[in-house]
């Protein structure tokens, strides 16, 4: 049991999606105190980093890094496109 | 050529697919749901500068600590469930089965924690009909909420049924298999509604 | 001579038929695609903020072609009957389920008459607009929720579908059909709460309701109709038909290997 939880790899990736959120919520609550990042660049990144968070999820949790090609290029396509989506609404509207 | 290693061992460099591949048409087919769903909600905040005023002012009534806690739940059960999938394929079963009592415990912590944050706001006045911030938070969340309770049933499932001595059959790793990447699915989709409709400034 | 039901012999005599009901699901979503959004045009369909006067001038303004489209739906939604009738005989008879095959066709069953009600409303609603406005308002009300009660019926469908594909070890439906079905059914979820709104994303003109799930609906009898011409290929191969195009002739029956 101790050696699966420390099983270095998943729990590497664990704990950098909770750095990731921490990171997240810091940003969320004191992002602002910076002068030069304006609401809509911290919601950009504040998209960026979920995505990123999603990402690591897909990958590494749901083991597409090791599914065939096809699969791979659908889900990961997936996170990418809707990354680039979501980011776009920023623009357009 | 003979097989060398069995299908629950392999290589790191052999692709292959995770549980059974038909179920991807309903992983991705999810996955594009919510994608058009995240634009939906994006949309309506940006349509107009009343709803930006709306969508702002709901989302600073919202407890930001009550999401944060929901995404730690859902990704240390994430974790879980892939270290139950781990201990299944070397065929330790009852590891196996504390790991995915343990992703159960924090799945059934995110609906409490979910079932306070609603009676919270349903005391302070905020229902699904007050404005358009609302309506699109409680049916987004209840929709997510009902895919959490799928996952449980199936998680109840996995632990009566598939963590027995032989779990390291390869029909039996494949549904263990599937419902891990359903809850990963979970846990994703959480990410991205909480990045949306809690964390976004 | 004692009567003796023959499997085979029952399906090669109802093939051609199996095969047209089949087919006839996408004609049934290609149908109702262009009396809906050729014919009626009601894409984008009335907002349901608008008032009764506003909605009256919409019917009395495009009268004519609400009524070619009452006309035409029910032309076309007939189709969906043999197509479902089919799915539950498959379940019945080739996956050994004969209760999820009743429960299937009771939901296709309401379905179709959730249907019919909705191009029957929408029908009524455009025949005197002239009328008062608010009765006119709610024969439009009463047509978009009956469109909208069809996600009920449409879940009971995919659940029983669902359960049987899965659980059976044959392949004759193919199992991208039962998980599809899962998808159909979480999406149709959205469509349960339209009666809770007048505006946003959820009412019945919204972007997950309307423009998310009548596509979605359309993808769905595509499949239905895919997945039953692929089951009714395989049972062909099962009991032995090597030609794999359809064909009337009854004499192929000589060549069946049991």
């Amino acid at each position: 049991m101790k050696s699966l939880i420390l099983d270095r790899n998943i729990m590497m990736v664990w704990l950098a999606l909770l750095a990731v959120s921490s990171v997240a919520w810091l940003l969320s609550n004191f992002g602002m105190v910076f002068e030069s990042i304006n609401g809509t660049h911290l919601s950009q990144l504040l998209v960026v980093l979920g995505y990123l968070k999603i990402w690591m999820v897909v990958h590494y949790f749901m083991e597409i890094k090791h599914a065939p090609r096809y699969l791979q290029l659908f889900c990961e396509g997936w996170v990418v496109l809707s990354c680039i989506s979501v980011l776009s609404i920023f623009y357009i509207l | 050529m003979e097989q060398i290693y069995s299908n629950t061992e392999r290589r790191d460099d052999e692709r292959h697919v995770p549980g059974e591949p038909a179920f991807w048409i309903f992983i991705v087919g999810e996955m594009a749901m919510f994608g058009f769903m995240y634009l939906v909600f994006l949309c309506y905040r940006f349509w107009t500068p009343e709803n930006l005023l709306i969508f702002e002012a709901g989302q600073r009534t919202l407890s930001q600590f009550y999401g944060a806690l929901n995404t730690v739940l859902l990704l240390t059960s994430s974790w879980f469930i892939v270290l139950g999938l781990k201990a299944a394929r070397k065929g330790n079963a009852s590891e196996g089965k504390v790991f995915v009592k343990l992703t159960f415990m924090c799945g059934l912590g995110f609906v409490f924690v979910k079932v306070f944050e609603y009676a919270e706001k349903i005391q302070s006045g905020y229902l699904l009909n007050t404005d358009a911030f609302y309506q699109i938070y409680y049916m987004y969340t209840i929709l997510h909420l009902m895919h959490v309770l799928a996952g449980l049933t199936a998680l109840i499932y996995l632990i009566k049924n598939c963590f027995k001595d032989d779990c390291r059959d390869p029909n039996n790793v494949a549904i263990i298999e599937g419902v891990a990447s359903f809850w990963h699915l979970v846990d994703l989709l959480w990410i991205g509604l909480f990045t949306l409709i809690y964390l976004m400034v | 001579m004692i009567y003796q039901p023959d499997p085979v012999r029952t399906y090669l005599n109802e093939r051609t038929y199996s095969y047209l009901s089949a087919y006839g699901g996408y004609a049934f979503a290609a149908g109702s695609f262009i009396v809906f959004f050729f014919v009626g045009r009601m894409v984008p369909p009335p907002d349901p903020g608008w008032s009764s006067v506003e909605l009256a001038q919409f019917y009395t303004e495009n009268q004519t072609r609400i009524l070619a489209a009452g006309v035409g739906g029910l032309l076309v939604s007939w189709l969906y009957m043999p197509l479902y009738s089919l799915v539950s005989e498959i379940l019945e008879k080739h996956y050994d389920a004969p209760l999820a095959a009743k429960v299937q066709l009771f939901g296709a069953i309401m379905g179709e008459v959730f249907v019919y009600l909705m191009f029957m409303f929408i029908t009524f609603a455009a025949y005197r607009p002239e009328r008062d406005p608010e009765i006119t308002q709610m024969l439009n009300d009463c047509a978009w929720f009956f469109a909208w009660w069809t996600v009920s019926t449409v879940q009971i469908q995919t659940v029983a579908i669902f359960v049987v594909i899965i659980k059976s070890k044959e392949e004759i439906f193919p199992r991208w059909f039962g998980w599809f079905m899962v998808w159909a059914t979480t999406g149709a979820c959205l469509g349960c709460f339209v009666p809770l709104f007048k505006s946003g994303p959820l009412a019945y003109d919204g972007e997950l309701t309307f423009w998310f799930m009548v596509p979605l609906y359309g993808l769905y009898c595509i499949c239905c109709s895919a997945a039953s011409v692929k089951a009714l290929r395989n049972i062909d191969e099962r009991i032995g038909i090597v030609d794999k195009s359809v064909d009337t002739d009854f004499d192929r029956e000589t060549s069946v290997s049991n």
